[in-house]
């Protein structure tokens, strides 16, 4: 009777994501690591859509370009495999002509994948949702109380440790205060 | 494609009928005592013939039984009660319907009953969960379940009603005094309240839903049929059954209509029009993926089984949340950038 339990969508800034290059499997099930020291197989990001494209891809495609106050994020879907995602990437292509930009809440999959040598992490959408600034203030309030509750757990910091230099290096007193400003 | 599909699920669904035609033929078969002079083929062309009128599960076990007592002139509890050693199942892992369990746990109400065809009901516990029971009119006279006491309710089945799980006691059910020492969670029907939670996803056989018409039946349709009364009038509904996330655990939600009108704007009527325009129900569980997933709530509600079942809803309270996104940046400012900056020559080592 008991079932696998659902991967929990962390919340996380674009910032920390895009510092979070390592991945590994565990009971396979893959997973990247968090900077702060968690580990995600599912993320829950907000941000502003600023692009929107069909995908150079043999499959139906959508690839878009979500930002926050520092960092920019690629999330992509595929019609095969989060046909959810794609019918609302291909919505805002199709019919939406004042999108981008927009504010976005996106439940999704981390992915490494290397370019030029970079190694970038991006996401594959499974929810993309289109919402107005209070939604996107939420999110970013879930976020900010998260990170903060996996800067705090000095547990956790050791498995950042052993992957990263650094797992607060990608804060800076700047972001911080774009992001603040973005919610007051 | 699609055709082909729900070609295969009802191939599927026909493999799986008679398959549990196979299943309860043995069950039953195995559990009938040997003094009685019947074969399995007998027993099983029994399912058989209920399961061509759409009779199946625990309702046909019924039936079944009672064929077999009648014909044999024996008593019907002697051939349902096979599961008398049967473990205990624990209260938070009841979740679905129609299943043959037994609970050990401690009654902890028993509510007022002006129904004839119901003896008891009420409450039972145990360490782990609560859930609600009935007890049908059956002929165990001498025994009448008190509140404060534990009893182990041996053959037991599940059932739904408005999308909670229940525990039925019917006439195979045997009542146990025991006294056993647990600590039992005292009640969950109180009104809990969960916040931080984004509704992240919808079950596709959710959003606009069929309903059993039969008196108090509500249970929801499958591929037409109601597992207790087969073929009937469908009544409307619409319902959210998803999942939320709060980033550290995820439950299963039920939102009833009138919670997801105020949620999206979205009537059973203004649905049930979606769906007759496109032809296919599905556009409106697409249609509230599309406007919800995900989105934040005040979820307030009740669990039972694994279910957080939701009977109000609201927006949260934005300006306490962007408070607290000033504590918590000037927090983090102070810890770790000034932090990280000051000790980086211990970092890079």
């Amino acid at each position: 009777m008991s079932k696998k339990s659902r991967e929990q969508a962390k919340r996380a800034f674009i910032g920390e994501l895009y510092a979070s290059t390592y991945e590994f499997s565990e009971d396979d099930v893959n997973y990247i690591q968090l900077r702060t020291g968690d580990k995600a197989n599912r993320v829950l990001i907000t941000g502003t859509i600023m692009e929107v494209d069909e995908g150079n891809s043999e499959k139906p495609m959508y690839k878009m370009t979500v930002t926050d106050p520092t960092e920019q994020i690629t999330v992509t879907a595929f019609q095969e495999y989060s046909p959810e995602a794609y019918e609302t990437m291909h919505r805002i292509n199709t019919e939406m002509p004042s999108v981008p930009p927009a504010y976005t809440v996106i439940v999704g999959k981390p992915q490494i994948y290397t370019t030029n040598g970079e190694t970038r992490v991006s996401i594959q959408a499974e929810q993309v949702n289109i919402v107005g600034k209070e939604e996107r203030d939420m999110a970013i309030a879930d976020i900010i109380k998260h990170t903060k509750l996996r800067l705090d757990n000095e547990y956790d910091s050791r498995r950042s440790e052993e992957r990263y230099q650094s797992r607060t290096d990608w804060i800076t007193k700047q972001y911080l205060d774009k992001i603040n400003e973005a919610v007051n | 494609m699609k055709d082909c599909n729900k070609k295969l699920l009802r191939v599927g669904k026909h493999i799986q009928s008679m398959n549990s035609v196979q299943d309860n033929a043995e069950e039953l078969y195995e559990s009938l005592n040997n003094d009685l002079d019947i074969d399995f083929e007998e027993v099983k062309s029994l399912f058989e013939e209920f399961a061509e009128y759409q009779v199946s599960g625990q309702a046909a076990k019924e039936s079944v039984a009672q064929r077999i007592a009648k014909d044999y002139d024996v008593n019907k509890n002697a051939l349902l009660t096979t599961n008398n050693n049967q473990s205990v199942t624990k209260i938070e892992n009841i979740d679905e319907p129609d299943e043959w369990l037994s609970i050990e746990g401690e009654i902890v109400e028993l509510w007022n009953n002006e129904t004839e065809s119901i003896n008891q009901v009420g409450l039972i516990a145990d360490d782990t969960g609560v859930i609600k029971f009935t007890r049908w009119e059956d002929e165990q006279t001498d025994v009448t379940l008190k509140e404060g006491e534990t009893y182990k309710l041996q053959s037991v089945v599940t059932g739904e009603y408005k999308d909670n799980i229940q525990a039925n006691l019917n006439e195979a059910a045997e009542i146990i005094e025991t006294e056993v020492e647990m600590d039992i969670q005292q009640r969950t029907r109180e009104n809990e309240v969960l916040t931080g939670y984004a509704l992240v996803d919808i079950y596709d056989s959710e959003g606009l839903i069929k309903r059993c018409s039969v008196d108090e039946c509500t249970r929801v349709l499958s591929d037409g049929d109601c597992s207790e009364h087969g073929d009937v009038e469908p009544v409307f509904d619409l319902r959210i059954k998803g999942v939320i996330d709060d980033g550290e655990t995820t439950q299963t939600v039920v939102i009833q209509s009138d919670e997801v009108d105020e949620m999206t704007g979205l009537t059973i009527e203004e649905a049930q029009e979606m769906a007759k325009d496109a032809l296919d129900t599905q556009v409106v569980v697409e249609h509230l993926k599309q406007e919800l997933c995900p989105t934040y709530w005040r979820f307030t509600g009740f669990e039972t089984g694994r279910q957080f079942i939701c009977t109000d809803i609201e927006r949260p309270d934005i300006d306490g949340v962007r408070r607290l996104v000033d504590s918590w940046t000037a927090h983090m400012t102070e810890k770790y950038v000034m932090n990280s900056e000051s000790e980086d020559g211990d970092n890079y080592v």
